[in-house]
């Protein structure tokens, strides 16, 4: 089973959330980028993101990799997440590495990981189940 | 006293103040009774998913979640403090539609030692509808500096 974005013919959808989001691909296939603006921030004096940003991140993420392995007219949808959020943010880009852990026939489950400096030091992590239909 | 001299709840004023939020998400404080805290928003146009349908991505519920639980966390406290979210999870209902008029809702659950514990929903304003579900866990007294350690 495919458990990565790695060799997919897929396209990011062009969308205001993603543009937001500052949302792109990277040169590796199955890491995505947000690129820092100052809206991100969550706590003006520490110069953190916003949690919430790095939640959307990681959901984002967690889609993208589903819309990947979803059939022609086939749409997903997000039904629950759930962040740890394990070291301090700064005001630089944030990247997410979503893997499957389980595809069922209507439902998925992936992992996120998500880094700033470096991904042996991760900033975030989350489990998101996503529906298919 | 007049209406102005009347001290604001601290939760009313972090989100009347110069919050980055403020600049793409207009939250209107409405009130705090039984430690919950309720805010209104409109879903804004710049976290549209469907472009065709309007409805906004579920990352607008978990950011809106996340901060007004903590915002909720900021207006238990005794003292304002850092605080940082640890631990959040949210399920989704509903996607909220462009404009749509919305309430989000805070509880405060409880801290034990120096972590507050909260649960909140996304509701439509007019109907009550459940668009969102969320717990977080916040730890109180954070760093001042981004030193990149581990919390």
């Amino acid at each position: 089973m495919k458990n990565s974005l790695e060799g997919a013919a897929f396209k990011i959808p062009d969308t205001p959330m993603r543009r937001w989001l500052q949302f792109d691909a990277t040169e590796q296939p199955d890491v995505f980028r947000m690129t820092f603006d100052d809206r991100h921030i969550g706590n003006p004096f520490i110069r953190a993101l916003h949690g919430g940003v790095v939640g959307s991140m990681v959901e984002m993420s967690a889609e993208m990799l589903v819309r990947s392995l979803a059939q022609p007219g086939q749409s997903v949808e997000l039904v629950s997440s759930a962040i740890d959020y394990i070291r301090v943010t700064k005001d630089v880009d944030l990247f997410a590495r979503p893997a499957l852990v389980r595809q069922g026939r209507r439902l998925v489950f992936a992992e996120v990981w998500c880094w700033q400096d470096s991904e042996e030091l991760p900033v975030a992590r989350g489990n998101c189940t996503i529906r298919i239909f | 006293m007049t209406a102005s001299e009347i001290p604001k709840h601290p939760a009313e004023i972090f989100f009347s103040s110069n919050h980055p939020i403020s600049s793409y998400v207009s939250v209107r404080f409405v009130g705090v009774e039984d430690h919950v805290l309720t805010v209104a928003l409109e879903a804004p146009g710049a976290f549209v998913e469907n472009e065709a349908t309007g409805e906004v991505h579920s990352g607008l519920a978990t950011l809106i979640l996340d901060t007004v639980l903590g915002g909720a966390v900021m207006g238990e406290m005794e003292k304002i403090q850092p605080i940082a979210t640890v631990g959040l999870t949210t399920q989704h209902m509903r996607r909220a539609v462009k404009g749509e008029a919305l309430l989000c809702k805070a509880r405060f659950e409880g801290i034990h030692h120096d972590m507050a514990h909260m649960s909140g929903k996304l509701l439509n304003a007019e109907t009550g509808e459940t668009l969102s579900t969320a717990t977080g866990t916040f730890m109180l007294g954070t760093r001042s500096k981004p030193l990149g350690a581990r919390l």
